[in-house]
């Protein structure tokens, strides 16, 4: 058969123009949610179709993960995967294993749908979220079940359990606790009081008082030293799954004492039974009452000052203090020094210049107290006579009754009892400011009334009594005040001293000069005073009685000798010029006179035979 | 009312004094003392056993004139023989700065 070229190019562009118009490719498209196709033409490509994100398509069944060439939208399935809610937990037990912590976990889901498209030759399924999917509920059961699993013995808090599993919102929240262990607690001796040995000086301004160097450190009998807290053992604990958690002993510290300190409240806590310096070495806690200087005191140590006894075994040096609130032994001798003592003072040697005080903190309280009484007495009889005075049938009171009583007051205490204001006179300047120096402020406040009571009666001061009722409570108030007075002095405290010379000496107690000589000096003792030897020149006052070997001298200074109307006076020798005055009688010795012992009776200075056999009162 | 005697003059004067010595009238005594010559006298002797009535400020008056003439060297002397009298002065201790 013969083809013409004709025949086939005619052909051929046939073919061409068909080919031309039949060559369009396959598409696809998603509408309404369903899969259209569009089948290709003459050649054209075959349409591809790929799952995007939240879709699955099965092309016969198969899955299908990759682009794949469609020819039959009826093939393809296509699954939207919708995102699910959660509603899941976990049980996490803690290190210590002493909790259980339930942690939930909720969150919503997603509902998808198939996104719609334009018909595309390669389509990629989409999806558009239209919805959320709620979380569940935890079935609580499910949680005690895997508690049970891993083994938890403690005990469970169900109610937990139960709402959080139906919260729908995520947490963590403790389902199970062990026992905690109680931890033992060690024994405790706590120490409350002040152990350093001086305290420093308090200075209020900027200036250094060199003689200063502060208190040494002192407690007080009765002060609480130390606490001790005993052992408190522990209790065991148990862990979630059960297990014992064992404590440890506590450790015991007990509080140990020694001299000074007594336990009290069964063994608890520690209480000074003295006063004095407290310490804790080697687990023992001491109060000594007794501080001791091994040496002068000088401006090496400062001023001591401590509340207990104090002990030196040298000198007390030029311009210093010891204050003590117990008794103070001086080995060696003290020097233009002050020794103030609530108790006894020894000096083994010699007392030159200074004041030595003892039972008082304040010099002068014992002088005052024996001054005053005296003047109350005094003041007693003014009254007495005062009141006669004005029974008296010639006495014309006219002009009491204008200028009142106290004209007669005063007329009769210059006449009758000068020694009265002068006796008062001399209490009044005891306790002038510059005597006032060791005074705290009880002491200064109690001094300022005495004063003011005592003034009273001096100058022109009785003419304001208008009164005798007047005098008398005048009278009643400065006795209370010395019976005051008496209760601020402490009980009898003795000084004893070798030798003394220009020197102070106040003691509530004895006095006793055990060496040669007394000589110049002003004492006062609230009972005896005795000198061995001799007592020259000076001012000699005691509540009870006075003996020496010796009293005065040829022609060497004046000597006076005071005792209460119920005292004595005695001596081997009585120099010419000593001046005696027991109560209110008074004489002076004009003759050398040997072993006698004045006393008062019946009004009258009478002497008797003074006792040998030692000097003693 | 107290009526003063002047019974000698100095250098030892003595005076006599009656009736009431009180503060109403110790101007009386005053006026008489006065006309004394103080620096010439060396004693004054005050009788007062014919006094009635005494009173504190008389006592006074009469202690005051002690003062004066012991400043002077001199000397007070009081003479009473009436024993109510004599008790005031002994209670008040006029006699024991009057005669030490």
């Amino acid at each position: 058969m013969v083809i013409l070229k004709e025949e086939i190019e005619i052909w051929m562009d046939t073919e061409l123009q068909n080919s031309t118009e039949q060559d369009q490719p396959g598409q696809l498209a998603i509408i309404n949610g369903r899969l259209r196709m569009e089948e290709p033409t003459g050649n054209g490509a075959w349409p591809i179709i790929a799952p995007g994100k939240g879709v699955q398509l099965r092309h016969e069944g198969e899955l299908i993960g990759k682009p794949t060439v469609l020819e039959n939208a009826e093939d393809v399935d296509i699954e939207v995967v919708h995102k699910p809610s959660i509603s899941e937990f976990d049980l996490v037990v803690s290190q210590d294993q002493m909790q259980v912590v339930l942690k939930t976990r909720f969150a919503a889901g997603t509902k998808y749908r198939i996104e719609d498209t334009e018909y595309v030759r390669e389509l990629t399924v989409n999806v558009d979220a239209v919805g959320r999917i709620p979380p569940k509920p935890i079935d609580s059961s499910l949680v005690v079940q895997e508690l049970d699993a891993l083994g938890i013995k403690a005990p469970i808090f169900y109610d937990r359990i139960h709402a959080a599993c139906t919260s729908l919102e995520s947490q963590e929240v403790v389902i199970c606790e062990g026992r905690e262990m109680k931890p033992s607690v060690d024994g405790k001796v706590e120490i409350v009081c002040e152990l350093t040995r001086r305290l420093e000086a308090q200075n209020d301004d900027a200036r250094v008082n060199y003689l200063d160097r502060g208190k040494f450190n002192a407690v007080s009998a009765g002060d609480v030293l130390a606490h001790w807290y005993p052992p408190i053992p522990g209790e065991p604990g148990q862990d979630v799954y059960g297990n014992i958690i064992e404590v440890t002993p506590p450790a015991s510290s007990r509080l140990r004492v020694g001299k000074g300190v007594k336990l009290i409240r069964n063994g608890t806590t520690a209480v000074a039974e003295v006063t004095g310096l407290p310490s804790y070495d080697y687990g023992v806690l001491r109060v000594n009452p007794q501080l001791v200087i091994d040496r002068d005191v000088s401006l090496v140590t400062g001023n001591v000052e401590f509340k207990g006894d104090v002990t030196i075994l040298g000198s007390v040096t030029e311009s210093l203090t010891v204050k003590a609130g117990g008794s103070v032994e001086v080995l060696d001798s003290v020097y233009h020094a002050r020794v103030l003592s609530g108790s006894d003072v020894i000096i083994h040697k010699k007392l030159i210049g200074g004041t030595v005080i003892a039972g008082a903190q304040q010099p002068g309280l014992a002088k005052a107290e024996k001054l005053l009484q005296r003047a109350i007495r005094g003041l007693e009889s003014l009254h007495m006579i005062c009141s006669q005075l004005k029974k008296q049938p010639r006495l014309s009171v006219s002009d009491l009754k204008l200028r009142g009583d106290g004209y007669l007051v005063k007329l009769v205490l210059e006449t009758k009892f000068p020694e009265i204001t002068k006796t008062l006179a001399e209490v009044h300047e005891l306790f002038s400011e510059r005597g006032l120096q060791f005074c705290d402020e009880e002491c200064l406040e109690f001094v300022a009334t005495v004063r003011a009571q005592v003034q009273r009666f001096l100058g022109p001061a009785p003419l304001d009594m208008k009164t005798l009722e007047e005098l008398f409570q005048a009278i009643t108030d400065l006795q209370d005040l010395t019976n005051k007075l008496d209760d601020l002095l402490d009980s009898p405290a003795d000084i004893t001293v070798y030798y003394g010379q220009n020197a102070k000496m106040e003691a509530t107690g004895d006095i006793t000069v055990s060496g040669p000589l007394l000589y110049d000096c002003d004492v006062v003792a609230g009972g005896s005073i005795t000198v061995s030897g001799e007592c020259r020149s000076g001012s000699y006052i005691a509540g009870s009685a006075i003996c020496a070997h010796a009293v005065g001298s040829k022609g060497l200074g004046v000597i006076s000798l005071i005792v209460g109307e119920n005292g004595t006076i005695g001596a081997d020798t009585f120099y010419p010029g000593v001046k005696l005055r027991i109560g209110s009688v008074q004489t002076v010795i004009e003759q050398e006179c040997h072993n006698q012992k004045f006393h008062v009776q019946e009004g009258k200075l009478v002497s008797s035979a003074f006792r040998r056999g030692g000097v003693r009162c | 009312m107290l009526r003063v005697t002047v019974v000698e003059k100095g250098p030892d004067a003595k005076l006599t004094l009656e009736g009431s010595l009180d503060m109403s009238t110790g101007d009386v005594l005053r006026d008489t003392v006065g006309g004394l010559d103080i620096d010439d006298l060396t004693s004054l002797t005050f009788s007062i056993g014919g006094l009635e009535l005494i009173d504190s400020t008389g006592i006074g008056q009469l202690i005051g004139y002690h003062r004066l003439l012991r400043q002077r060297q001199g000397r007070v002397y009081i003479e009473n023989d009436n024993r109510e009298i004599e008790e005031i002065l002994e209670l008040i201790g006029v006699r024991e700065i009057l005669e030490p």
